[in-house]
């Protein structure tokens, strides 16, 4: 497991292999969601999304609507894709579609208002998501070194625990990954406030630690907006239950899931790092707003810790689950897909945990599929732009 | 059998309960290799932190080695240190704490 690693992933135009081989459905507009939702029950082999999204944001908000779609779709999770259009929403489908393109895949647009109506653009693109998956079905695997992978960092519902176990054992898995070459995207700034001291220790050099500075700032001038009377910085009901005060030690248990290794780069919502190691990717503390950026950006899966427990997942990428304590890891079998309970048991070392993490992975990247896959989990979420009051 | 507990740092002055401890039972920690026992002065749910040392109002509650916030009331060893004591030092939390 620890030199040479390698995983069975599947070749694009891009260069960037994947791990999984979705032909992606999906609606430019909130519109056309029944048309895609009856495309996945003609076809189930296809991974479909829908969302309440694509017509009158704001033009900032149409633009990273429209490069997310685009990215969804250019994911090297993706062999293929297919859109399905309203024709007079502000995201403008053909731009999706062009930018989607650059990735060397096909891409395939199905306007309603071209067609007639939504059932003979359903009955086209029927045979369009058929023909797709046909293709997509004589892809086979090939091996690829673990330096190609790209793995986020999440954690959601936090309880007490995540910061003693589930994310100190990640963060040592982080570091393992990062050793062998792999990219490992940590993000949700909100949870960094009371941890920029770390973070900042943290860059490889001064440009860095200026990027990773001014990303916190900035995450917490915005949640200032919200107004004195509501402020800011409320964690979940769930988290304070679970035993956190404070977000500042939220923040600090948070951020242990990244581990020691420097952060090398900081990237946008949704950009993909250029860099091997440990990034930072600018993202709001919401695990779906987070889980769209990070998978936007190219990340193959995403090892997700979680103490009260969550079953969410994304329609094309694995999200791999790792329960703080032995009681939502049991509670919650069919979600979660690995324990770091064991390390208050006294039943496990952080190391062990740590190896049962990257081998988890592995697996994974070569197909082995994760609970929230297993169980059609498909979240998406694009980051509301403004203040996220609180923080999760 | 004694309830455990997690110091996280040497700095700190709570520590985390890995059980649901009642008033009057003894928790005990691990501290420079050696187990050091406090007795809990009330109820604590599990998950949940106590207070190894006076933690005077105003000044900072510390895990991991790092500020987590400012106690809003005197707190004696023993007692839980949460929502009802303590408060984040950022945004909405600094309003709970006098200028």
């Amino acid at each position: 497991m620890k030199d040479k690693a390698t995983f069975l992933g599947y070749r694009r135009p891009d260069g960037r292999p994947g791990i999984r081989n979705h032909v992606f459905v999906a609606p430019t507009v909130v519109c056309t969601n029944a048309v895609v939702d009856r495309i996945a029950r003609a076809v189930p082999e296809v991974a479909t999304i829908t969302h309440p999204y694509g017509c009158t944001l704001d033009p900032v908000a149409n633009e990273e609507m429209t490069k997310v779609f685009a990215s969804f779709a250019a994911s090297p999770n993706v062999h293929s894709a297919l859109f399905i259009a309203l024709g007079c929403e502000t995201v403008e489908p053909l731009r999706v579609v062009e930018m989607a393109k650059a990735s060397g895949k096909r891409v395939e647009l199905v306007t309603v208002q071209d067609e007639g109506d939504t059932e003979l653009a359903f009955q086209k693109a029927v045979a369009i998501a058929r023909e797709l998956v046909e293709e997509a079905n004589k892809q086979e695997r090939e091996e690829f070194d673990v330096s190609r992978l790209v793995i986020g960092l999440e954690c959601g519902s936090s309880d007490a625990f995540s910061g003693l176990t589930a994310n100190p054992a990640l963060g040592l898995a982080s570091d393992m990954l990062v050793d062998m070459g792999a990219t490992m995207v940590i993000s949700e700034i909100t949870e960094y406030m009371g941890a920029e001291h770390i973070a900042a220790a943290q860059a490889v050099d001064d440009d860095v630690r200026k990027k990773v500075l001014e990303t916190i700032a900035r995450t917490e001038g915005e949640l200032a907006q919200i107004g004195p009377e509501y402020g800011f910085s409320d964690i979940t009901p769930g988290n304070m239950l679970g035993g956190l005060t404070t977000i500042e030690e939220k923040s600090l248990g948070c951020i242990r899931k990244g581990g020691t290794r420097p952060y090398v780069e900081v990237v946008g919502y949704g950009e993909i790092p250029t860099k091997h190691g440990l990034v930072m990717m600018d993202t709001p503390g919401q695990d779906i707003e987070s889980l769209t950026g990070l998978i936007a950006g190219g990340t193959h899966a995403v090892v997700f810790t979680t103490g009260r427990g969550t079953p969410t997942g994304s329609a094309i990428a694995p999200i791999i689950k790792l329960a703080s304590n032995s009681n939502t890891f049991n509670r919650m079998r069919r979600n979660i897909d690995l324990n770091a309970g064991g390390m208050l048991d006294g039943t496990k070392s952080i190391e062990e945990v740590a190896e049962d993490i990257v081998e988890f992975v592995l697996e994974v990247a070569s197909g082995k599929q994760a609970a929230a896959e297993v169980n059609g989990h498909r979240e998406f979420g694009l980051r509301r732009r403004g203040a996220t009051g609180c923080i999760y | 059998m004694k309830a455990r507990a997690i110091l996280l740092d040497k700095e700190d002055n709570v520590v985390t309960l890995t059980v649901a401890v009642k008033q009057g039972s003894d928790v005990a920690y691990l501290s420079d290799g050696g187990e050091v026992v406090i007795r809990a002065e009330e109820d604590i749910p599990t998950g949940h932190k106590i207070a190894i040392r006076k933690i005077a109002k105003g000044t900072a509650a510390m895990k991991y080695g790092a500020p987590i916030g400012a106690a809003t009331a005197d707190i004696e060893p023993g007692r839980h240190v949460h929502t009802h004591n303590m408060a984040s030092m950022r945004g909405k939390g600094a309003q709970h704490h006098e200028r």
